[in-house]
């Protein structure tokens, strides 16, 4: 059947966009995409922070890259490693956390994005496994959550990568994106 | 020359090497050279620049990386 012989009220009645004067409305679509890359390696978690990436995020394209990694408003600010939504609505929150070791396995490590709702606690909101089984293994994990933020002032995020030993790396560069994470605004909440 | 792996031993390689966690970084230059490195954690220290070049040779020398 051609298109133009759909009934309207097949193809979901009310709940469609509404056409006017040519344009969609009713549409809210993504409205900020950011990239905030990690810029620096580090190696073993340490204490006191055990694999939280506290600090050497940048928004900045990295040197290799082309333009700035945002499109429309910036979804997230970053302090600390701690990174705050700039307004509420739906997220789609990704992390992609990239390891190795030179010298020995590390069987149990997790890309991890952690999320408060009190703006002190942090929980566990989505992790990503990955095993070094020997000496000069190269991994990534990617951990991907969508999330519905209705207090920006209490909600926040922050991401680790959790569990790795004295002897492993995570990797990050300034001239490229390799421990990196993404937001976008998906739509009002 | 970098390691199979392609990681380039560096200067950043080499700080990342000697403590734990996220103790460094560069500044905002874009330049990550010696004169642009910046302390996280105040317990630990900066080596000279000799020896720093000093340790990125040796560390070549342990990943095999010549």
């Amino acid at each position: 059947m051609a298109f133009s012989k759909i009934a309207a009220e097949n193809l979901g009645g009310s709940t469609l966009p509404a056409l006017a004067g040519g344009s969609l409305t009713g549409i809210a679509g993504i409205d900020g995409v950011q990239v905030w890359n990690m810029t620096t390696a580090f190696q073993g978690a340490g204490s006191p922070n055990w694999g939280d990436i506290i600090a050497n995020w940048s928004s900045s394209a990295p040197t290799n890259g082309n333009g700035a990694p945002l499109v429309g408003t910036a979804p997230v600010t970053q302090s600390s490693g701690i990174f705050t939504f700039t307004s509420t609505g739906f997220y789609l929150v990704q992390f992609i956390c990239s390891v190795s070791d030179n010298t020995g396995a590390d069987k149990d490590i997790f890309g991890t994005i952690k999320l408060t709702k009190n703006n002190s606690t942090y929980n566990l909101a989505a992790r990503s496994g990955m095993s070094l089984t020997e000496a000069s293994t190269y991994r990534s994990a990617t951990a991907t959550i969508l999330l519905d933020i209705t207090d920006t002032s209490n909600q926040k995020v922050k991401f680790a990568a959790d569990g790795i030993e004295t002897s492993t790396y995570c990797y990050g560069h300034g001239d490229y994106q390799h421990t990196y994470a993404l937001f976008w605004r998906l739509g009002d909440t | 020359m970098a390691h199979k792996s392609g990681i380039e031993i560096d200067l950043m390689m080499y700080l990342a090497s000697l403590h734990q966690g996220q103790w460094f970084g560069f500044d905002n230059s874009g330049n990550r050279e010696y004169e642009n490195v910046v302390i996280h954690d105040d317990t630990k220290s900066l080596p000279t620049k000799a020896e720093c070049e000093a340790g990125i040779i040796q560390m070549k020398k342990d990943w095999n990386v010549e």
